[in-house]
């Protein structure tokens, strides 16, 4: 069989795919200063100007100067920094003290080197340059002082300042334009508002500015396509391998086309992606910049070469590849400690494949299941590829997906339930048309694609600290601030009422300064970094002549996430049970007990973890009170709108944060100890706790309204790879699955590994770079997580299953 | 009987495990039945042998308290600094409500009387998942059928309540009460140690000729039967073993068999009950070995699917 007619022979996709995987993987990450260096200089001659020119200007200039490089034998180019896999810098969004950057290469999460030249360039050249004009700096200007004073603790509930540092992310641009109309589609829609623009219209210089900015950036993207086009006929010229200059020809000619032009192939079509995608990364610190739903728009382009005859399928699935290595390029650096909350370089940029199409049917193509093949071949962290399940989707297909989950022995796509999410969507206001279009947001947050300001994760919440509160008067046990209103004694409840009062005042309290906080800080964005790439490839941006971080989108959300409320149901049972229905203990012993961490109370500590029944076992009675705090927690944003209209939009999940939130909250009555982690993935059984298998989790999670956590759930699952062994197995599980889902659930993951696998990858890393394992809603690669996240993954309930 | 009567009649059940997936079509929820007339030396359930209820202790949970200690009726239990030492026999007699003491669940009872109606409670719990996979419930043991009223009456509300219906025997049972499980069981799996009768009698204590007896008479009536034989190294593993027993049940017509490859998962539950073991040593077959026997089964033409 032909494998071969686009690309020259002398190479397999095999042999192809193993070079660009392994050089990926081997790079040693680090710090690049040279975007730095341009913004800095962009921003310095553009000074007085309204800062969405200025914004434009910084980020053409970085298209137009930045080092490009094309890597030995990649068919798809465009880098994200000056070397592969290494980390730009956003001054413009904060700068990182000298103690963040000696730490840098000696953190065990996100190691990233750097070199002392640079820390210097950066310490007394660049970041002097941006003290009080970076957004993080700025911060301290829109946010309310008291709201501050919590931020500021170690201990606080949430902590919305990493949004300022963060930029825009976690949305789904929409790149079906770039690939059906070209940039230069863009630009005449912008050309042609501009001339029309009305002198009398209110909004008129905002208007005119915003559309001058998308002509700044169109031409700085036309200059960085042809930088690569013109480097790769350079690289042909030099070359003396045959097959390599065809290969750096045809790269040429797609640099010459997209993304400028509409995209005329397929080939063509995923360079007009990869760079769509890439130069939002470029401009943007934000993560979780999404893909959409790939197979649907790329399916077409695909299907028409086959037809024409000028590709075949195994190199179509090469090219795919090709692309798919690039994903692992895009690196970005954070604090250690939001490192330690996310870990892994996870960039999250998702991909979906499967589910339904906008006319309710069934969208699942040869496509959908070439980009499985082309997934389990490379299977890294990135692309985070999610598979949308609806009652149409063929088993099949989902057997494909457990075959390579199996095959990989690492969590990977994880499973959305088409047919809840789409009726939750159209219920949150979406159009049933763009509800049946949703797609995901990095790890578990649907939305409505490439239409949608989503900022899907603008801040965790810590729902067991609130518990903690009210159990202490609202002051935090480990500093002694005085942090939430003063509910009140425990000691003195007579009800288990008052605790649940107690506790709802507090999470209404942190709730309304976390929409305060997060609203000021989508204000700062809006006044001074502008997303005007965004705003181009977001539909209702161009149309209302606005910025998408003013509104300017159809949809307009703010992602907000409880976590603990496993935590939080579960402590509540056993106060509910043991000091008020059997009153086997007074709530002052219970609060003695806690406060001492169980020491000397440790048979009362077992007795709370094994005499009360746990959330996760299909018994109502616990999993009714976690499914109230969750209830309660989404209630409380169901009237708060931000500036722009956008809803608040609440979540149940937490990537891996529950390990740090963990450790600002001390005991709890559900007989967890102090600092430890809260129960992970936002809705998943507490570790350990859920004895009654499988389908008694499923249907616990279930009894959470996750309609009502629109924004997005996590459960998590862990299989040993044994109970997969044969097709029946794989059938059963498929069936459990569309069980859990006919009952509601949004979204399971599992993962399926040998907890023998993950302890020998922490001796030998060496061995192991391979190993893929997905942290509570998202994957990384397991050695380059902290140790803490690793010992937690191994400690992860090995379901009970015969 | 009406039904009311039905759902009162309590049996004593050990264990309940839902999701189980290789224990008859789709998924299932296993119901183990307490009590078996056999004593299979590799019996992976010995907490199931004994027809009462008695104390199961999981070593590695003790927290070495003492509660038990001080809470037992008659000094049956000593916390010595490497766990407990329990004079069995004495343990388990009478009432062991106090083993509830035990806050770590270290120490805790191995069989609870249930009503025919609470542990359809539990079944029916996972009814969604059976309508989705054509599963349902599995009574196991121990030998279910040797709590016959309880065993039916299960069966008859699982078939009333429209899930399929499987019973795991070990045949060596009731011939009436066998026939009568039959109206309400979609599928038997009946385990098949020895074809041998002095080798059956040395290696489950019985003889093997009743079990034979009443699976000719179950294959006849038209039950649907899937023979098990449970593969002990040195004891049945050999190729000709395996045929001899084809050639009995296929005799019989009987045209589902399979094999349960030997397993040392239950080693510990035999310390946990104060009872001896005596297969530690034995080492499990290769998957190779395995897989070479299910294949002469399956050129026999035997089907080894629900
Ligand atoms: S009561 Fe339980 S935990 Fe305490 S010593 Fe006895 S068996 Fe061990």
């Amino acid at each position: 069989m032909l494998t071969k007619k686009l690309l020259p022979e002398g190479i397999t996709r095999e042999e192809r795919t193993k070079k660009l995987n392994e050089a990926m993987r081997a790079v040693k990450p680090e710090i690049c200063v040279e975007r730095a260096r341009l913004v800095t200089e962009s921003y310095k001659q553009t000074e007085g100007a309204p800062y969405i020119l200025r914004r434009a200007h910084a980020l053409s200039h970085i298209l137009k100067n930045m080092t490009i490089f094309i890597e030995e034998d990649e068919l798809i180019v465009g880098n994200h920094a000056s070397k592969p896999r290494s980390a730009p810098l956003f001054p413009e969004f904060g700068s990182f003290d000298k103690k963040e950057l000696d730490l840098m290469p000696v953190r065990k999460v996100d190691t990233l080197q750097i070199t002392e030249e640079d820390k210097k360039y950066l310490l007394e050249e660049i970041y002097p340059w941006w003290k009080n004009k970076n957004t993080g700096d700025m911060a301290k200007y829109y946010i309310n002082e008291k709201i501050m004073d919590v931020l500021n603790s170690p201990y606080r509930v949430l902590d919305p300042i990493s949004r300022t540092r963060s930029g825009y992310g976690h949305y789904i641009p929409n790149i079906e334009t770039v690939l059906k109309k070209g940039f230069i589609g863009i630009e005449q829609e912008a050309k042609k508002h501009l001339e029309n623009l009305d002198i009398l219209d209110p909004d008129y210089p905002e208007k005119k500015h915003f559309y001058e900015a998308i002509l700044i950036i169109v031409d700085g993207i036309k200059c960085f396509a042809k930088r690569y086009a013109d480097l790769a006929r350079a690289m042909a010229e030099k070359t003396t391998d045959k097959r390599r200059k065809k290969e750096l020809e045809l790269i040429a000619l797609n640099c010459d086309r997209v993304p400028y032009y509409p995209a005329e192939s397929f080939y063509e079509a995923l360079q007009s992606y990869w760079f769509t995608i890439l130069i939002d990364y470029i401009f943007q610190n934000g993560s979780a910049i999404s893909g959409g739903r790939f197979d649907q728009y790329m399916a077409p382009y695909y299907e028409n070469d086959i037809k024409k005859g000028i590709i075949v399928r195994e190199e179509a699935r090469e090219l795919l590849e090709a692309l798919w290595v690039k994903h692992s390029d895009v690196i970005k650096v954070g604090t250690f400690n939001s490192a330690r909350n996310n870990g892994g370089f996870a960039t999250t940029i998702n991909i979906v494949l499967s589910g339904v199409g906008k006319d309710g049917n069934d969208a699942t193509s040869d496509f959908s299941y070439l980009c499985l093949d082309a997934e389990s071949s490379v299977f890294n962290s990135e692309p985070n590829v999610s598979i949308r399940v609806s009652q149409k989707t063929p088993d099949e297909f989902l057997h494909k997906v457990l075959e390579i989950l199996v095959e990989k022995e690492g969590g990977k796509l994880p499973l959305f339930n088409d047919d809840a999410i789409i009726d939750a969507l159209v219920t949150d206001g979406a159009s049933i048309e763009d509800a049946r279009d949703y797609a995901i947001v990095g790890c578990v947050e649907p939305t409505p694609s490439g239409n949608t300001m989503g900022i899907t994760n603008a801040c965790y919440f810590n729902l067991a600290k609130c518990l903690e509160l009210a159990l202490n008067d609202g002051v935090c046990p480990f500093s002694g601030q005085q942090m939430g209103p003063k509910t009140g004694k425990a000691e003195n409840f007579t009800s288990f009422d008052q605790v649940l009062e107690a506790y709802k005042t507090q999470v209404e309290y942190f709730a309304d300064m976390m929409v305060s906080s997060l609203n000021s800080i989508e204000k700062l964005h809006a006044q001074y970094s502008p997303h005007i790439y965004c705003s181009m490839l977001l539909d209702g941006c161009i149309e209302n002549g606005k910025d998408c971080t003013l509104g300017g989108a159809k949809y307009n959300y703010i992602g907000v996430q409880g976590v603990g409320v496993q935590d939080v149901g579960d402590s509540l049972t056993a106060i509910k049970k043991v000091v008020f229905e059997d009153k086997s203990i007074t709530m002052k012993e219970l609060l003695e007990a806690l406060k001492s961490n169980f020491k000397g109370y440790e048979v009362l500590q077992q007795r709370l973890i094994n005499k009360v029944p746990k959330y996760g076992n299909d018994i109502d009675e616990a999993d009714n009170m976690v499914a109230w705090a969750a209830e309660h927690y989404c209630s409380c944003f169901d009237d708060k709108y931000d500036f722009r209209g956008g809803k608040f939009r609440p979540g149940l999940f937490c990537l891996s944060s529950n390990t740090p939130l963990g450790r600002q909250v001390g005991a709890l009555p559900s007989g967890r100890l102090s600092g430890t982690p809260l129960a992970d993935g936002g809705v998943s059984p507490k570790h350990g706790m859920d004895t009654h298998g499988p389908t008694a989790a499923a249907k616990s999670v279930a009894k959470i309204n996750h309609a009502r956590a629109v924004n997005g759930v996590n459960f998590n699952m862990k299989f040993l790879p044994s109970i997969l062994k044969t097709k029946e197995d794989r059938q059963k599980l498929i069936d459990l699955i569309r069980g859990y889902f006919s009952l509601g659930g949004f979204h399971i993951q599992f993962n399926i590994l040998t907890p023998e696998k993950l302890i020998d990858a922490q001796k030998h890393p060496e061995r192991h770079r391979s190993l893929v394992v997905r942290v509570a809603g998202y994957s990384a690669f397991f050695v380059e997580l902290d140790r803490d996240i690793q010992n937690e993954i191994i400690a992860r309930t090995l379901q009970q299953v015969s | 009987m009406v039904k009311k009567a039905v759902e009162s009649i309590k049996g004593l059940v050990f264990d309940i495990q839902r999701y189980s997936i290789h224990d008859g079509p789709g998924i299932r929820t296993v119901v183990f039945l307490k009590g078996c007339p056999l004593r299979c030396k590799w019996c992976s359930n010995p907490e199931s042998q004994d027809i009462r209820p008695q104390i199961f202790y999981i070593k590695s949970r003790c927290m070495g308290c003492g509660l038990c200690e001080k809470n037992c009726p008659d000094k049956e239990v000593k916390l010595e600094h490497d766990g407990l030492k329990i004079d069995w026999k004495a343990a388990n007699r009478g009432d062991l409500a106090w083993t509830s003491v035990c806050p770590t669940g270290a120490l805790g009872i191995k069989g609870i009387y249930m009503s025919v109606e609470e542990v359809l409670n539990i079944v029916m719990k996972d009814e969604i998942f059976y309508r989705q996979s054509g599963g349902g419930m599995t009574l196991s043991g121990g030998e279910p059928l040797m709590q016959p009223k309880f065993a039916l009456g299960l069966l008859k509300m699982a078939r009333e309540a429209d899930i399929s219906t499987a019973v795991e025997t070990t045949g060596y049972v009731d011939r009436k009460v066998l026939l009568d499980a039959m109206h309400y069981t979609d599928v038997f799996l009946y385990d098949f140690k020895h074809w041998d009768d002095e080798a059956h009698i040395k290696y489950t204590g019985v003889s093997n000729k009743k079990i034979k007896d009443n699976l000719k008479i179950l294959a006849e009536a038209g039950a649907n039967i899937m023979v098990r034989t449970p593969l002990i190294p040195d004891v049945n593993d050999s190729e000709e073993s395996i045929r001899k027993i084809m050639e009995i049940i296929k005799e019989y017509g009987i045209k589902k068999f399979t094999l349960l490859p030997f397993h040392q998962y239950g080693s510990g539950k035999y310390a946990s009950c104060g009872m001896q073991y005596d297969m530690k040593d034995v080492k499990p077959h290769s998957e190779k070995q395995v897989a070479k026997l299910f294949r002469i089964i399956e050129d026999s033409g035997f089907s080894s699917e629900f």
